[in-house]
């Protein structure tokens, strides 16, 4: 019987490349890692955090990532792969959390609309933005995960050759891939929710 | 002349972060391709609506240290900063209560039966005032009645503490502890007379 691969299904834990095989050529020693560590540590907190609503649980994923890199940091390469790597995995777990955190929080909706029973101001009004922020963060749920990586970074200021790194690919993409996230957040959203943008 | 730019051109015009040269190629274009510069007005539409609606998630707010620091926390330092804090005040504790080679250790007691100095308690205890000549009053056996004078044991200001008699077995050597809420003991006296 003749086979033939239509594509691959990426699991959530991303794999690593067996050794023997470097992405680059040099390794990632000590000093490299905390370079990495002290570059991207920040960055991946802020982009996971803003996605979870939770900088606690940010750190932790964060450093988790880093944890794994710290283990494998032999086998990986110190390069640009190592970047996209670092970030894809954050990405993906923090998509994970941000899934987890919406079901904890449709659950805990019950006890908020009872206490808006004598709502003051400031409560309706953290509530209206807290929905908002929920919706903008089930459509970033929704997207591809570089996707939504891509619209998180820009808008915590990366340049474009910050962004590329982040995720592997040339500066000269960039735009493209911009572009194409933004039509596609805005088109989910608007058919989520209507026009309401 | 080139022709239509593509719209991730468009985009990466929008951020001013297309080579110098092709800005300005791509700006002299749009001035004459009426079609390049609606597209450039909608990719630039929507990159503000997407970015107001992406800007409601809020940049996860910096501890206190952090700011402090003025760079990024690390959370393995921030652990290891505060096991160096319990550390370093479970030393300070286990020094304050180790007992003096050759003498017996100290337990706390009941205070003696019969007339002495008032002690309010909590007492309001400024290690700063009690620092400095005392010293050497302390170390002279003083009497209860000249056994108002502190010691202080650290630099720490507290508010609030308790005083715990202390005194050696078997002997007549007694002391007051200043103990902070912490459980740490802030300034001794020596109360022992004769």
């Amino acid at each position: 019987m003749a086979e033939t691969v239509i594509g691959a299904v990426q699991p959530f834990a991303e794999p690593l490349e067996p050794a023997g095989t470097r992405t680059d050529e040099e390794s990632c020693d000590g000093a490299q890692f905390d370079a990495l560590f002290q570059k991207h540590y920040p960055r991946t907190v802020a982009m996971v955090g803003r996605l979870t609503g939770d900088r606690g649980q940010a750190e932790e994923i964060a450093a988790d990532v880093f944890a794994k890199l710290a283990q494998r940091r032999g086998i990986l390469g110190d390069g640009a792969g190592v970047v996209a790597w670092l970030y894809r995995v954050a990405m993906n777990a923090g998509l994970d959390a941000a899934r987890s955190n919406a079901r904890r929080r449709r659950r805990e909706a019950t006890a908020d609309a009872e206490q808006l029973r004598t709502p003051t101001a400031g409560a309706l009004e953290e509530m209206l933005r807290e929905e908002r922020r929920a919706r903008v963060r089930e459509i970033l749920g929704a997207l591809k995960a570089r996707d939504s990586q891509l619209l998180l970074l820009r808008s915590s200021g990366l340049s474009y050759r910050e962004l590329a790194q982040t995720m592997g690919v040339q500066a000269t993409s960039v735009g493209t891939l911009l572009a194409r996230a933004e039509a596609e957040f805005e088109r989910r959203y608007r058919a989520r929710f209507g026009d309401d943008l | 002349m080139r022709e239509c730019w593509p719209e991730g051109d468009l985009r990466a015009y929008l951020d001013w972060e297309l080579p110098a040269e092709d800005q300005d190629r791509l700006a002299a274009h749009l001035e004459t391709c009426a079609e390049c510069r609606d597209r450039y007005a909608e990719v630039a539409r929507r990159a503000a609506r997407v970015s107001s609606l992406i800007d409601v998630l809020p940049e996860p707010v910096e501890d206190a240290v952090a700011l402090a620091g003025g760079g990024s926390r690390s959370p393995a330092r921030g652990r290891w900063a505060s096991a160096a804090l319990a550390l370093a005040a479970a030393l300070a504790f286990t020094v304050v209560m180790l007992p003096k080679p050759g003498k017996q250790p100290a337990q706390a007691v009941a205070p003696p039966v019969g007339p002495r100095p008032a002690e309010p308690a909590p007492a309001v205890v400024r290690p700063a005032v009690i620092r400095g000549p005392v010293v050497r009053r302390a170390r002279m056996h003083s009497p209860v009645s000249h056994a108002d004078y502190y010691v202080s044991l650290d630099n720490e200001p507290i508010e609030t503490a308790r005083v715990v008699r202390v005194s050696l077995e078997d002997s007549d050597v007694q002391a007051d502890l200043i103990v902070g809420p912490d459980g740490l003991a802030h300034a001794i006296r020596l109360v022992s007379i004769k």
